[in-house]
């Protein structure tokens, strides 16, 4: 009888231990990274077109210009709350864009670059672009579609 | 001083009444456990004296005149035989009275249905499944288990999701508890976060309602769901047993196992469960939907002491859950996400018996640990979530009188620390909650008043943190005072009318406070607000009952008011980063009102038709809009029959479309379903088997449920056979 009772109160502490031992006590969150209101890209290190505040910055481009048959070399940064300009140093964090139509422009990124690209104007035309940053594969942050001229 | 008022008034109620001179206490024959709500008559010759109910620990109290000696006293309660023996109150002044069931009740299975007295169907506004009827609709979840009851609809985002809602209220408004304990998870606080409980393995599942609901919540005009297994502290374990059930359901291809034992040891006992579930992804009308698989791991170890006057147990439980959420639509993770959840509990309980003016005095004392993380497809890390809570609650029972039938005082205490992680910009949080409540039931010939009064203290302390992006956390305290009063009145025979009335003040959550960004994208970017108000709501509820001979009807009609609502609004501003309207958390007038019906029918002695059909209409009196989530008409009707220890029953469930939309929603057709079921008991002496197959959805009917996230492209399960077998040893 008194083995039965020892018994269940050793079974009792166990399981109170084991579950202990596995408990967490506080958890790290994301706190330094990229909140972007915008971005910039520059062409030969001149700002070439901006989206700010969900719209286009037209004293810098009213559109997104592509020459036909010419492969033009790009650098997107992302500006953030206070207006800073940076690019992203998280892991997670990567550059993409979604085109309505996919025969303007061969659009891709440089050999182990994230934030660096190159278009190359396919056929002369007008077509949508949407520039995201994403966290893994959903994005934090996306432009408004803009146009997309090749010419 | 508002607490001080009430307890003065029970105190002094008691000590002004005569003392009772006749004390009894009725048992089940066979396990000795206590019954509650047995009818109790007493005849001097042939002419009825007096008329009570014995309450919740079997007791009942006569107090007789000096020149009666003798009186015969009559027990009955459903499912026992009736007793009538006579009483001599010169050498009687206590007795125990011993009912002998009409047919074995075992634990986990009743071979006997209740059907519960008028009086009983409005007291408490309870809905029980327990028995047949439980293992009838038995699943996987919670949800999905409870989605065939009157007043209850699910919202899910896939089947592990699925959770339980009361009417068109949000999810605060049906509380979870296990065994008396509330249940500490964040299901309510997102549409993919699940319930971290397996409901396969109780005896029964109660759905309480009415003014009792507030001494063991702030939540007066919704309901309580409390998962029961044996309540240790008054029920007896009379031999070891042990019980096996497995289910099987074919949508999900899913595998439930559960094993239960009991272990009686002259004071002590032990006992406990383990149950383990597998399933893949679900079957819908139209194809599988992938990333809907759920696993679970479970289980709980009781140890305790019971003699005549102290229980005590203490139990240790773990739930282990992983599932998945499908992507792939508006507001998902693109390619969906899989969930781990894991819960411990620990929890201790006593009961003292006095039986004096305090007839007996219960603590509960319960420590729970949830921790749960979201990874993308990728692997990686995309929310995390930690809750830590300590929950103490006291009870004291008074015992009865003239007029009083029960009368119970409470506190109770919780701290919570909440934690996020991940991508999820919440501040952690530590609040704090201190309640008092009591609850009385007072007997005037024939009217039964039951009312209640709670008072909450809570308090939420955010960690300070930097650059808050839109909602800048800070301390809230709320004060909140609710009251629910139910008025029942026989008007003759068998027929009973209650009215239901109260103010109910719900404080605001950590998430509608604090949350500074979204941790799931909606179709809105949703933040909190940390200046909310209490949420008030005003309600009254209209019941009736009445018992034929043959035929029994229960409706009610309800009407909730809310000058003080809490729904997120559009701030006319954008989230720049997502490009989505922001909404903040703010308060709205709104209104709900509806009905439901329920009647059962007895054609034939073997032969019963049953009917339900609810309804619920919600608006959003502020802007001249319906309210979002509101659930359609629906409606079932059922027939049973009985060949011996084989049961029958088909089943149509049907809703109407829902065409009242709130904004993003989408209209939904209606569905009409039909199902079955077919259960067999044997006995092979030393075991007894009870097996159960259910066909829901016979003809593999395409249907949407209109509280579904994912019914944009998804419907509800096909064709979906379920396999219940239990053995009892």
């Amino acid at each position: 009888m008194k083995t039965l009772k020892m018994l269940f109160i050793y079974s009792f502490l166990l399981i109170i231990f084991f579950n202990s031992c596995k408990e967490k006590n506080t958890l790290e969150d994301e706190h330094d990274h990229t909140e972007a209101i915008g971005l910039i890209i520059y062409h030969n290190g001149k700002p070439y077109f901006k989206v700010i505040n969900a719209q286009i910055d037209t004293s810098i481009a009213k559109e997104f210009l592509v020459p036909l048959n010419e492969d033009r070399y790009f650098e997107v940064k992302f500006i953030d709350t206070e207006g800073h300009e940076e690019v992203p140093s998280e892991s997670s964090k990567n550059f993409s864009w979604v085109l309505d139509d996919n025969t303007f422009v061969d659009a891709r990124l440089l050999p182990n670059e994230k934030f660096k690209f190159k278009m190359r104007g396919l056929k002369s035309g007008k077509t949508l672009i949407e520039f995201r940053l994403n966290h893994f594969d959903h994005p934090d942050f996306k432009t408004p579609k803009v146009p997309l001229v090749v010419k | 001083m508002k607490i001080y008022i009430p307890l003065f008034f029970i105190v002094a109620t008691n000590l002004l009444s005569k003392d009772t001179h006749f004390i009894g206490l009725v048992v089940d024959q066979k396990t000795s456990t206590p019954i509650h709500n047995a009818k109790i008559e007493i005849f001097n010759f042939q002419t009825k004296i007096y008329q009570t109910t014995t309450d919740s620990s079997g007791k009942f109290e006569f107090t007789f005149p000096e020149n009666l000696n003798e009186v015969f006293i009559a027990v009955s309660k459903d499912s026992y035989k009736p007793l009538k023996q006579k009483v001599n109150f010169s050498s009687d002044s206590n007795c125990t009275f011993k009912l002998e069931p009409k047919e074995y009740y075992l634990q986990g299975i009743l071979i006997v249905d209740t059907k519960k007295t008028p009086i009983q169907q409005l007291h408490n506004y309870d809905n029980i499944l327990e028995g047949k009827e439980l293992q009838k609709n038995i699943s996987s979840t919670l949800g999905l288990t409870l989605k065939n009851t009157t007043d209850i609809f699910v919202r899910s985002m896939g089947p592990a999701t699925s959770k339980p809602v009361f009417r068109g209220l949000s999810l605060e408004y049906l509380g979870i508890f296990e065994n008396n304990l509330p249940v500490k998870d964040l299901s309510t606080t997102a549409p993919d976060h699940s319930i971290a409980v397996n409901p396969v393995g109780y005896d029964k599942i109660e759905l309480l309602r009415g003014p009792k609901l507030l001494i063991y919540t702030n939540n007066a005009l919704g309901g309580l769901v409390n998962l029961i297994s044996k309540d240790y502290l008054i029920e007896e374990i009379p031999e070891t047993s042990v019980n096996f059930s497995t289910i099987y359901e074919s949508a999900f291809d899913a595998k439930i196992y559960n094993l239960k034992w009991e272990i009686p040891v002259n004071h002590l006992f032990t006992s406990g469960s383990i149950g383990i579930k597998n399933s893949h992804d679900m079957l819908s009308g139209k194809g599988i939907i992938h990333n809907t698989y759920f696993k679970s791991n479970s289980g709980n170890l009781n140890v305790g002491f019971r003699n005549a006057i102290l229980s005590a147990c203490a139990e240790g439980s773990f739930f282990d859950f992983s599932y998945g959420v499908p992507g792939g639509f508006v507001g998902a993770h693109p390619k969906g996400v899989d969930i781990i959840l894991e819960r411990n509990n620990i929890n201790f309980k006593t009961l003292i018996h006095l039986h004096k003016l305090v007839d007996n005095v219960s603590f509960y004392l319960s420590r729970s640990y949830y921790h749960h993380v979201e990874i993308e497809k990728n692997g990686t890390v995309g929310a995390e979530f930690l809750l830590k809570n300590y929950y103490f609650k006291t009870y004291l029972n008074f015992n009865k009188t003239n007029i009083l039938n029960e009368s119970i005082f409470g506190i109770a205490f919780e701290n919570s620390l909440n934690d996020y992680g991940g991508y999820v910009f919440t501040p952690s949080v530590n609040s704090y909650l201190l309640s008092a409540f009591i609850y009385q039931n007072i007997r005037f010939g024939n009217h039964f008043i039951d009312y209640s009064l709670r008072y909450d203290h809570k308090e939420y302390n955010p960690e300070n943190i930097k650059n808050p992006k839109q909602n800048l956390p800070f301390k809230r305290i709320f004060n909140n005072f609710s009251f629910s009063v139910l008025v029942m009145h026989n008007l003759g025979q068998n027929l009973y009318l209650g009215l239901n009335l109260g103010r109910n003040e719900r404080f605001p959550t950590n998430e509608e406070l604090y949350s500074n960004g979204p941790h799931l994208a909606a179709y809105s970017f949703e933040i909190g607000n940390s200046k909310l108000e209490t949420e008030v709501a005003y309600f009254t509820e209209l019941s009736q009952s009445v018992n034929l001979r043959n035929v029994g009807i229960t409706s009610s009609i309800f009407w909730y008011e809310f000058p003080n609502y809490l729904l997120p609004q559009n701030t006319g501003r954008i989230n720049v980063a997502q490009l989505l309207p922001i909404y903040q958390v703010t308060s709205i007038k709104a209104r709900l009102f509806g009905f439901s019906f329920r009647s059962i029918i007895d054609i034939t002695t073997s032969t019963t038709l049953s009917i339900d059909l609810t309804f619920n209409h919600g608006i959003d009196r502020t802007n001249a809009k319906y309210l979002p989530m509101m659930p359609p008409t629906k409606g079932s009707l059922e027939i049973n029959q009985k060949f011996g220890n084989l049961d029958l029953t088909f089943k149509n469930t049907f809703a109407f479309s829902q065409n009242k939309l709130g904004e993003f929603e989408t209209p939904t057709p209606g569905y009409s379903i039909v199902s079955a079921s077919f259960g067999y008991q044997l006995f092979l002496k030393p075991i007894l088997a009870t097996l159960k197959i259910n066909v829901d959805n016979i003809f593999n009917s395409t249907y949407y449920n209109h509280l579904s996230r994912i019914k944009s492209i998804y419907p509800e399960p096909g064709r979906n056979i379920r396999f219940v077998a239990s053995f009892f040893y």
